[in-house]
């Protein structure tokens, strides 16, 4: 019910959140990245880099 | 000789690594739908129920395998602070094993070695030298020492002249402060439902307004979330959006005891800070209207005989009787004034519940100078007071009820 003589703008998401009471998360999102090999050149990269470590910085 | 438990994980970290990066990058592909309740413990503690439907892509399923039979399944990712009621239950509900934080720190190893091979493929760089280089900051990364974690990926863009390592940058810094929630999953080739749950703490700021980060909006193709609404309260406004872009992803029912709100996000989309925003309300019909009823019956007992009875000659004739009817208030003030209540409806109702206590007090006190037939002065004081604090808490509580929500009406 509206009170008579007291009608205010309404509040924009944020500025409703900033007058909240904030109730973090535990989790996070996946960040979004531009990476678009597919699999295959996934698990290529992946073999060459497990060689690179192991070899002390030479593939083979 | 056939691997140890925990073994066949460390030969094959590499291998769950890859499959799973690819189902990380596209979380919407595969999970279908993903389901949040938020219930409200007290005005200082939640408990989030997320439920995960998901299938496993079959040309991936077996990249997954940690052993003959099992497959770990990324299911989220969760703070590496200690979490407090953690459970994770399959669709029988029962309790699913996870990978151990030492097994987790090796997919993770691999994930985010995997995320900078990607970046490097991208530009002409050498990528043994620089796999070498990074190795440091992928172990401060694992440690959880994300300490000048920005400046240290900027300083190995700088010495190799490398073009921004954005992928891996973005999934170092969430690598450093949460854990993949990796799930040991039995049947991963057909459809699943996993839940999760575990409790969160805040402090409570005057205003019952609550935001709910939800930054799991975007990981799964829907998104479902539901506010289990304490009794005798109501949610007057729900509404999903994002803080950060100032924008409203869906709107829930008004006066609602259980909003529910949908969401299906674009899987390019991104968001800061998305969040569930939810306005909370005492129900009119709970104590509200009753003590606006109390405290008014109480100010027209007190104010009119006031105004225009001769109360110091009462008090010489029908004193103790005057008493008497006021003290009544008293029995129907603490009929409204129980607290056997949610935490958060009592710490909402507590201004409410101070102003008839006192509008029942100031009418005692007025009953009392008048039964024990008190100087004139002190009926006068008593019987101004009880008429001014039961005038204000009747219209305070009236007002207060007027503007609440109730099931009774429709929306505000």
């Amino acid at each position: 019910m509206r009170i008579p003589f007291l009608r205010r703008k309404p509040l924009t998401f944020s500025e409703e959140v900033a007058r909240s009471t904030i109730v973090p998360s535990r989790e996070a999102a996946m960040p979004r990245l531009r990476d678009t090999r597919t699999l295959e050149e996934i698990r290529a990269g992946a073999k060459r880099s497990r060689a690179i470590r192991a070899n002390g910085g030479s593939p083979s | 000789m056939a691997a140890w438990p925990g073994e066949e994980i460390e030969e094959r970290a590499a291998e769950i690594a890859a499959h799973a990066y690819v189902l990380l990058r596209q979380p919407s592909g595969w999970r279908h739908r993903r389901v949040e309740t938020i219930t409200v413990l007290s005005h200082e503690q939640v408990r989030r129920h997320v439920s995960v439907d998901f299938t496993v892509p079959e040309d991936v399923g077996d990249g997954l395998r940690v052993s003959a039979h099992e497959h770990a399944v990324p299911l989220a990712f969760l703070t590496k602070r200690p979490l407090v009621h953690f459970d994770l239950r399959n669709e029988e509900t029962h309790a699913i094993p996870l990978l151990t934080a030492e097994q987790n720190r090796m997919i993770g190893r691999e994930l985010l070695y995997q995320v900078l091979t990607g970046d490097l493929a991208a530009q002409d760089a050498d990528d043994g030298a620089v796999t070498l280089a990074a190795g440091p900051l992928v172990e401060a990364v694992l440690g959880e020492d994300e300490r000048r974690l920005e400046d240290r990926i900027a300083e190995l863009e700088a010495k190799y002249e490398l073009e921004p390592l954005s992928d891996f940058r973005a999934m170092a810094a969430v690598l450093s402060r949460y854990f993949i929630v990796w799930a040991v999953v039995r049947g991963v080739e057909r459809r699943r439902i996993f839940k999760f749950a575990y409790d969160e703490r805040y402090s409570q700021l005057p205003a019952f307004r609550y935001f709910y980060e939800a930054q799991g909006c975007t990981e799964a193709w829907s998104y479902h979330v539901e506010v289990a609404v304490p009794q005798d309260l109501r949610a007057r406004t729900t509404s999903l959006g994002d803080d950060a872009r100032d924008v409203v992803l869906a709107s829930g029912e008004r006066n609602s005891d259980r909003p529910a709100l949908y969401y299906s996000a674009d899987p390019a989309e991104e968001f800061e800070r998305p969040g569930l925003f939810v306005h909370y309300g005492a129900e009119r019909w709970r104590f509200l209207a009753p003590g606006a009823i109390v405290a008014a019956v109480i100010a027209l007992l007190v104010a009119p005989p006031l105004l225009f009875a001769d109360l110091h000659r009462l008090a010489g004739s029908a004193g103790p009787a005057i008493g008497l009817v006021l003290s009544t208030s008293a029995v129907f003030s603490v009929l409204v004034l129980r607290t056997d209540e949610h935490p958060l409806l009592r710490v909402m109702l507590l201004p409410y519940r101070l102003c008839l206590v006192a509008c029942t007090l100031a009418a005692l006190f007025a009953a009392a100078a008048l039964g024990f037939q008190a100087a004139p002065w002190v009926i006068d004081v008593t019987w101004t007071v009880a008429a001014i604090v039961s005038v204000a808490a009747a219209g305070i509580l009236s007002i207060a009820t007027v503007r609440a929500p109730s099931v009774r009406s429709g929306p505000a």
